[in-house]
This record gives structure tokens, C-alpha cells and sequence, in this order.
């Protein structure tokens, strides 16, 4: 992974000295709060419900075991005992103290970390595809890129007070799980009909109250133009994007107004003149930044290490279910992907604990090269996994509450932190992925259901991506009492979709009952088991499904 | 400006703000002090309130962004109006208890600089 240089290590000691003199102003009546907001919230520190929280940057969702023992390290001393992993790959700690506030970003100075541009009006956290550099269906690890748009984009001047926050994901693979449809920019890496690599950019995507998928304005562009094709997107949209109205102010809405096509030409016009600068990539650079991400010394393993023994699939049942739900592929003959699901009844949605926290970190330096990946679903991903070593590092983590096998299955619920902590949210969202995860405790009948997503999303901001959920919830507010809208049929995958609202809103009661009714309605409609929910959906659309939850018309 | 007890009146309001030092949920209880138990929250004349979160807004030192709240009395128990406004009172533990957690949780450091005083 990327080592700070001297630069890199100058910059965020700094930063943490500046914001404990920022800290000490405001507690001594120097500086107003109107004065301090800004400056908090470009440290990643917001005002919540009943604490402070702090978001803290996990760059493109790559931990080493490190810096992973000094979250838990924060989790322990500063907090409660816990973080919650976001959908964009970050942590979150709901109860800091603001008094503690410089510490912890000085401890997280130590190890690489920070909370720099974590909120704001800025370009936030590159976020990318957990399984980089080792997916079998990658055209190239996308991570050197991520870190030279991470160096780019930190503290950019032009860039540091656009109209709107800006979010950027770029995947390397065909299957896209960095959901780069609903981004600011989403890049893919791409082959063209030359065999050379290269970017597609798409521009405008994004969820929110307006949600869109982003169009692509430029099939193919060289890697060494990845730089200055950013910088004029980002100059025409700080130039013409709309200030006056928060809500209409994210690229999205600028790219809409104008047309894709209108939008493409403004920026290849702004593109003319970054074109030829310093910003061009050259091959030097690129193998530099390729070199931090080079693989890890992976064994040569013979035939008998490169399969799980059927023997043992077929006589440890919770085991062989592990493997089927949590493990995948990986490039390396004898070694796997392992995802580490965050998603058992024990603990909301993401949350991880201290002692989990640790205990994650032993495992990553016994098992996989001491290195985590954090997922856009808020999971986590061990990368490199001997095959052999499956049945073992199994076991450690059934013992740790995080090996439940449900990736990808109904109860891997996206969530939100909701009402019980968000100062945004209208209604919770925590209790109610509890409360479906309750109704699917049988993993018979969760497997039954196949390949679902259910996001939930405490309020219209969308930091649960209600809308790319297959089954999407959005809590909404009705006279002070918590409400729930229902939505089928949004997907974040290749063919990116936005879900539509089945009918009106549901209490919270009513909430978890209604997905049951949905599912069973699937079971009862779909063509065969092997048509997942939804295809059944986009073949039927929403009729027998808002049948099941409202009755008869 | 009075904090007295409004006569005859359905509709209650009380004056809240998060704690500037770690954020915590604060009501204007007696005598303009903050407290961080709803109950003993005073209750507002209407014709007070305006002035009283002038006055609070004042106050930045200590908390940030006071707000005057609907309240229902039960009993003489305050019970706030909306959902948002009951977990801010009761904070995430409902929702934490269901799911194992430790509720009203102290982090260490809060405990040992309690400790200290």
C-alpha cells in the first residue's frame, strides 16, 4: 500500500496542530461557532444528535493492521467501544469529545490517517473496489490511481470550496463494486479496440433528492490524461455549478440541465488548456505509484492447496455455507477473497467493535499480509487468503461474531446511522435492518431468496443508497412520527438502476413485515430459482409486489 | 423573561441545545443553568421564548444551536413531541440494548477526566 512520504507526513501533523489551536479558540470564546463550523467540518468532525462525530478517511477502503489497531486504539480511549464502517468506505465515530478531538487526529497522524476532506464542500474520499488487485475478472488494479486522484485532490486549492461536496470512485474491473453510476465521476478502467487501457468517465451521478445515474462523456481516455480530464471537469463544474441552492448545486444537477453531450463539449473545451501541463501523467509516475500496489509475495502453491477439500465442505455445514456466501475467487491459483461480514443480529449494520477491531488485525497479519479492505457494502475484505487456510481462519472468525454467511444475501443490509444518531435523518434506520434481519433468521430460506440487496437510508440524503437497493427503504417524517417508503428495482451493479416507490408510506412497524411480503411474493412469482429478484422485478415490475404489501386495489 | 409554568395550556415547550465541550443533549432548566435530564427542563411561556433563546444563543461557550422544543405533560412527566426529539432525549439506547450493546456507554477517556473532576 502507499507509504506517506515526508510531504505527506508534514501535512496532516500539521493539519491536526492547526485544528487543537482551532479547538482551543473556540472553547475560550475566540471563535464563534458560525467562525468554527467550517473548520470542524474540514477536519470531518459534525455535530450529531447527542455527540460530536468524526469521520476518519480510509483512502480507496485499504487498511494495514496498523493502522487498523489504532482505530480500535481511538474506538477504546476516545469513544465507546466501537466505529461503524460507511458506504463510502470510511469510519465513523459517533461520541467523541470535541476536547479530544485534536488527539485523536494526532494519533491518527502517526499511522498514516486523517479526517482531511472527509466533509465539506471539497472532493471527499476516492472510494473503490474492494477486491483491487486481485479480482479475476480486473483489467488493472485501479488502486495507483485512486492515490495519485487522493494526492491531487488533497488540499487543491481551486477545488477547495465548490458548490457542493464531490465524490469520485474508479474500478478496474468488469464487474463494477465501486457503484461508480451514482458518483460525482465514476472511471472504469477499460480496454479499447487497440488493446491499449485507458479510463471511461462518466460524470453526474449521484443519489440525494435527485437521484441519476451518470452518463458517460467519454468512452476512452488516455491514463496519462487522467489528471488534467479531471481538473477541467471540476473547472467547469466550480465555474457553472449553482450556488445559490444547496439542493440544486451537485454536479448532477449541472450536467442534467445541460445535457451530457453539452456538458462533454464544456469540458473538453476547459480541456484544451490543462491538456498539455504538468498535470500529464507520465509512464515514470504511473510505475512509481504502481509500485506501492505491487502483489504480495503469494507462494507457488501446488494442486492440493488451491482447492477447499470437498470432504470437509461436505462435513462442516456452517463452513461450507461460509465459503459459498463469503468467499470468492481470487487471481492467484490457492488463494481467496474472504469478506468479513459486519452484518450479524448482534450489531447494527458496519459497527464493529474495539476488541473486533483487534482481533481483525491479528488475523490480517497472519492471514492475509497484514492488509483490510473496507467495502462499499460495510463489510470487510481480506484480499489474500491462503486456501488451505479457510477452514482455520473460519473458525477464529465464528468465534469473533463475524463470519455470519450472508454476503450478499437479504440480511447484509446497507444501513445508515439513522435518527439514533444522525442530525439529518428523520427516522431510524438501525432498528428497522434489525428488525428484517429478524424476520430472515433461517439461512434456508435467506439462501432460498438468492442474490438481494436491502439499503436503508434514515433520511433523503441517501448515505444508505436507498435508491440502488433491489429493495430500497427511505425514512421519511410525517408530523414528527417516523415513516418509511418503500422502493423495488434499484440496483449499483453494471446495469445501474434507480428503485421506484411501491405506494405510500409505512410505519415502522409496518416496515419489516412488508419486505417479508415483498420476498414471499417473489418466491410465489419468480420463473425459476435461478431468476433473482430482480430480474423478477424488471420482468414483471411493480404490480404483484404492491398487490402483496397493500392488497387489492 | 420568566421560566414559570404556563397555566391551562396543552402545548408545552422547552429550550434545547447540544453542549459545546462533547455535544451532549442540554435543556434550560432553572435558572439558566443546563441540564442534561429533560425533566428538569423548564417549561416556556410563549411569550418568553423568542427572548430566551435570544439569551441562549448568546450563550456559545457553551452550547451550540439552542431550539425551542414541543413537549407533551403526562402526569408531570415531559415527554417530547416528535421522534427525533425523543431519542435525543433517550438517546440510541433503545435501539443499542436490542442489539447487546452496553447502553449509556462512557468513553474512558470521559470517565477519567470525570474522575479528576
Amino acid at each position: 500500500m502507499y507509504q506517506y512520504d515526508a510531504y505527506d507526513k508534514t501535512l496532516v501533523t500539521e493539519r491536526a496542530d492547526q485544528f487543537r489551536g482551532q479547538v482551543s479558540r473556540r472553547l475560550d470564546g475566540g471563535i464563534a461557532e458560525d467562525e468554527f463550523k467550517p473548520l470542524r467540518l474540514q477536519n470531518g468532525l459534525y455535530m450529531q444528535l447527542h455527540a460530536y462525530m468524526l469521520r476518519v478517511a480510509i483512502p480507496y477502503g485499504l487498511l494495514s493492521s496498523t493502522q487498523l489497531r489504532r482505530l480500535a486504539h481511538i474506538a477504546r480511549r476516545y469513544d465507546k467501544g466501537y466505529g461503524h464502517f460507511t458506504t463510502r468506505q470510511n469510519i465513523q465515530y459517533n461520541w467523541p469529545a470535541l476536547t479530544d478531538v485534536p488527539a485523536i487526529l494526532a494519533e491518527l497522524a502517526e499511522v498514516e490517517m486523517h479526517a482531511i476532506q472527509t466533509s465539506g464542500n471539497c472532493i471527499r474520499n476516492v472510494t473503490s473496489d474492494p477486491y483491487a488487485g486481485v479480482a479475476k475478472d480486473e483489467i488493472e488494479d485501479p488502486r495507483p490511481y485512486c492515490e495519485i486522484i487522493r494526492q491531487w485532490s488533497t488540499f487543491h486549492p481551486e477545488f477547495a470550496a465548490l458548490p457542493r461536496k464531490f465524490k469520485i470512485a474508479v474500478t478496474g474491473a468488469v464487474d463494477d463494486r465501486a457503484a461508480i453510476a451514482v458518483h460525482d465521476i465514476g472511471l472504469r478502467l477499460v480496454r479499447n479496440d487497440a488493446g491499449e487501457v485507458g479510463f471511461e468517465v462518466r460524470v453526474g451521478g449521484g443519489l440525494g433528492r435527485t437521484p441519476i445515474l451518470a452518463p458517460t462523456i467519454r468512452p476512452f481516455l488516455e491514463k496519462k490524461h487522467l489528471l488534467s480530464y479531471l481538473e477541467a471537469i471540476l473547472r467547469v463544474y466550480n465555474r457553472f455549478g449553482r450556488r445559490d441552492n444547496k439542493h440544486k448545486a451537485r454536479i448532477k444537477i449541472q450536467v442534467k440541465a445541460v445535457g451530457a453531450e453539452r456538458f462533454a463539449e464544456l469540458v473538453e473545451a476547459e480541456w484544451q488548456r490543462t491538456k498539455e501541463s504538468a498535470l500529464e501523467l507520465d509512464e515514470a509516475e504511473i510505475a512509481r505509484m504502481q509500485a506501492y500496489f505491487v502483489p504480495p509475495p503469494y507462494q507457488n502453491l501446488t494442486n492440493g492447496d488451491t482447492r477447499v477439500a470437498a470432504g470437509l465442505l461436505s462435513k462442516d455445514r456452517s463452513f461450507s455455507q461460509w465459503v459459498e456466501r463469503n468467499v470468492v475467487e481470487h487471481k492467484v491459483p490457492g488463494y481467496a477473497i474472504v469478506a468479513l461480514s459486519l452484518k450479524s443480529s448482534e450489531r447494527p449494520p458496519g459497527d464493529v467493535t474495539a476488541a473486533q477491531m483487534d482481533a481483525v488485525a491479528d488475523l490480517a497479519d497472519r492471514y492475509s499480509f497484514g492488509l483490510i479492505r473496507t467495502t462499499y457494502r460495510q463489510n470487510l475484505v481480506f484480499s489474500d487468503v491462503r486456501t488451505k487456510d479457510l477452514p482455520a481462519l473460519h473458525r477464529e472468525l465464528v468465534a469473533l461474531d463475524l463470519a455470519t454467511p450472508n454476503v450478499g444475501t437479504v440480511t447484509d443490509i446497507i444501513s445508515c446511522p439513522g435518527l439514533d444518531y444522525c442530525n439529518l435523518a428523520n427516522a431510524r434506520s438501525i432498528s428497522v435492518a434489525a428488525a428484517i434481519s429478524e424476520r430472515f433468521t433461517s439461512l434456508d430460506h435467506v439462501y432460498g431468496l438468492g442474490d438481494v440487496t436491502v439499503n436503508i437510508s434514515g433520511c433523503i440524503n441517501a448515505c444508505g443508497h436507498h435508491h440502488t437497493g433491489n429493495i430500497g427503504i427511505l425514512g421519511i417524517d410525517k408530523q414528527g412520527v417516523e415513516h418509511y417508503q418503500l422502493m423495488l428495482g434499484g440496483s449499483a451493479d453494471n446495469q445501474a438502476s434507480l428503485g421506484g416507490v411501491l405506494g405510500r408510506a409505512l410505519t415502522h412497524d409496518e416496515i419489516a413485515p412488508a419486505v417479508e411480503r415483498v420476498l414471499a411474493r417473489y418466491l410465489e412469482v419468480r420463473e425459476s430459482a435461478a431468476e433473482l429478484f430482480l430480474d423478477c422485478y424488471r420482468r414483471l415490475g411493480a404490480a404483484p409486489f404492491k398487490e402483496a404489501v397493500y392488497g387489492a386495489d | 423573561m420568566g421560566f414559570g409554568m404556563p397555566k391551562h395550556s396543552e402545548t408545552q415547550t422547552v429550550l434545547t441545545a447540544n453542549r459545546t465541550e462533547d455535544g451532549s443533549v442540554v435543556y434550560l432548566g432553572v435558572d439558566r443553568r443546563w441540564t442534561r435530564d429533560l425533566q428538569e427542563g423548564c417549561r416556556l411561556k410563549a411569550d418568553d421564548q423568542e427572548a430566551v433563546l435570544d439569551w441562549a444563543k448568546t450563550q456559545e461557550r457553551e452550547v451550540c444551536d439552542p431550539y425551542v422544543i414541543d413537549v407533551v405533560v403526562d402526569d408531570g412527566r415531559l415527554s417530547p413531541r416528535t421522534a427525533r426529539e425523543r431519542i435525543r432525549a433517550e438517546g440510541p439506547d433503545a435501539t443499542l440494548a436490542r442489539l447487546g450493546y452496553a447502553v449509556s456507554p462512557v468513553a474512558p477517556a470521559a470517565l477519567s477526566r470525570a474522575a479528576q473532576g
